[in-house]
């Protein structure tokens, strides 16, 4: 049994004229919890795609559990659950019957399938919508739905494109409750994609960042901080909003966000010292709410490793 | 594999029937309302000419059993193409197809099982219809309805056979080609309608009954093909992501 359950190596992968990934490698362990996180459009999608063998890569390898996705999906697709951008359903049926039509395709006992449909949809909350037309359902509902169909076969990998997109609060919390329990409890391997940074950072072991088809870093969240340079930050809040040339005079290394006026700065001795910055602030008429230290969220390290900082995911 | 086939044939009936319990419906009434309408003419007509003429007394004989065994098979088609639209199409462009195609699935046999779902809903309904029909016939118009082997035949067995070599090359064009409205309106159209002329034109039913071999050995070949060309097709082809 391979040790890796996901392996790219080196791959590209072209769509007439555009290059969507290029020289793509990386690993998922067993038991791993691994996000990819990127801006639309820079190949998150396309990555699950050729993990899931719907795509071929132009030039590389494609690995899951060993085997190559494309031609020999039969193999392990039984173990693989999937939850993607696009919670495309069967309207026509309900909930029960769909999960027991996925049941089937799975291969799982009509007992089994009616067992484990139950318990999926009391844990997350559809119970009282068992026999309701999967038309009537709500986006979140039909996450929720396609969450449970991803773990009806108690699958080795899970496989999220981008699951929390519509999500409400309530639905959301549920899933990043759900995934690491799966996760420890089976030992399955999840591999997420997502633009939103605050859920990866939450769920992953390691993040990889891509940015324009082409993987920029890859590491665990403290290792990922260090190399950005910006493990812990210092935030300055503003007693108001300040014409932002001043602050950035002011504070040429730190960020100003005009929303909550923070003034964001990495804590790194080049940067002189707490009192000196204060002093500059107070000199130049400007009042300070309060001064607080933090740890760099993904979304800093993401800017600071991607150098874009105005362009917000 | 069995499981799997009858798993997702059972969605396929579950879903036709919900979907189109309206197309049903129409599909039963409306040729029924055209008989009605057809044999209140015919029934005067046929009534001034009884006894003139022995050889139009054995047409008149046939007539209804001519319009009504030959018109239910016709259906299929029509319903079938509709369902298929929903079916492979809608499916497609929902992505309710997507995680179906990523458990490893052989796309032939996901394939072979829709479309054969959906041929005997269809085929269902026509008989349905055919009741309807013979009931309309004896108890309202109390004309005679003959039923000969020939006819039988036709109508059980060569008709909608040939009504699912069409179902079957409509939804492997639906799943190759993705053809849209142009397809979806004129082809079923004109593949019922030589149907329909096939099966009028051969009423005694003898050289059809020596044709049943070479039809169904036709139509196995049209569903192997078609199976065949499916599972050797990309993933990404038949969900339109290339």
């Amino acid at each position: 049994m391979p040790s890796n359950v996901v392996e790219f190596e080196n791959v590209d992968k072209d769509f007439k004229k555009l290059r969507a990934l290029r020289d793509v490698s990386f690993t998922i362990g067993e038991g791993e919890i691994f996000g990819f996180v990127g801006p639309n459009g820079c190949g998150k999608t396309t990555t699950i795609r050729l993990a899931l063998g719907i795509y071929k890569p132009n030039r590389g390898m494609v690995r899951v559990f060993g085997r190559n996705p494309c031609t020999q999906a039969h193999q392990f697709g039984l173990q693989v659950g999937v939850m993607l951008e696009q919670p495309g359903m069967v309207d026509d049926l309900t909930a029960d019957e769909y999960l027991e039509y996925f049941g089937g395709i799975f291969r799982l006992s009509s007992t089994d399938t009616r067992t484990i449909s139950r318990e999926l949809l009391k844990l997350l909350g559809l119970s009282d919508r068992a026999k309701s037309l999967l038309k009537t359902f709500s986006k979140g509902m039909r996450q929720r739905l396609s969450l449970a169909r991803c773990l009806l076969n108690r699958p080795r990998l899970i496989v999220l494109d981008e699951p929390f997109d519509g999500l409400d609060a309530e639905s959301r919390r549920l899933m990043l409750d759900i995934l690491p329990q799966v996760s420890k409890k089976q030992g399955t391997t999840i591999f997420i994609t997502s633009h939103n940074l605050a859920e990866i950072e939450e769920l992953s072991h390691r993040v990889a960042i891509i940015k324009q088809g082409h993987i920029v870093a890859m590491d665990d969240m403290e290792s990922l901080r260090r190399r950005a340079g910006s493990a812990r930050l210092l935030v300055v809040n503003l007693a108001q909003d300040y014409p932002r040339d001043k602050i950035v005079q002011l504070a040429p290394s730190g960020e100003y966000r005009t929303q909550t006026h923070d003034l964001v700065l990495k804590i790194d001795p080049s940067n002189g010292n707490c009192d000196d910055l204060l002093k500059r602030l107070l000199q130049s008429g400007i009042s300070v709410n309060s001064m607080r230290t933090e740890i760099a969220s993904l979304e800093d390290v993401y800017f600071a490793l991607t150098k874009e900082p105005e362009n917000k995911l | 594999m069995t499981n799997v086939f009858l798993a997702i044939m059972k969605k396929e009936f579950l879903s036709s029937l919900r979907f189109s319990k309206i197309s049903v419906l129409l599909a039963i009434s409306f040729p029924t309302f055209l008989q009605i309408t057809l044999l209140g003419k015919y029934q005067h007509l046929a009534r001034s000419l009884v006894g003139q003429d022995p050889g139009m007394d054995h047409i008149l004989q046939m007539a209804p059993t001519i319009s009504l065994f030959y018109v239910a098979p016709v259906l299929i088609p029509f319903l079938a193409n509709a369902l298929l639209i929903k079916s492979l199409v809608h499916e497609r462009a929902s992505g309710a197809l997507l995680p179906v195609l990523t458990t490893g699935l052989n796309v032939g046999v996901l394939w072979a099982a829709k479309t054969l779902a959906i041929y005997i809903f269809c085929y269902i309904v026509s008989l349905l219809l055919l009741v309807a029909d013979i009931l309309m016939m004896v108890y309202y118009f109390k004309l005679r309805v003959v039923i000969s082997l020939a006819s039988v035949v036709v109508t059980m067995i060569v008709s909608p056979l040939t009504a699912l070599a069409i179902t079957a090359i409509l939804s492997f064009l639906y799943w190759t080609v993705g053809f849209g409205n142009i397809l979806g309106s004129f082809l079923p159209m004109g593949m019922a309608l030589g149907l329909f002329y096939y099966g009028v034109s051969n009423p005694s039913g003898i050289a059809l009954l020596d044709g049943v071999a070479v039809i169904i050995l036709a139509v196995g070949m049209i569903l192997f093909l078609c199976g065949f060309i499916i599972s050797k097709i990309s993933r990404a082809r038949i969900l339109g992501l290339t």
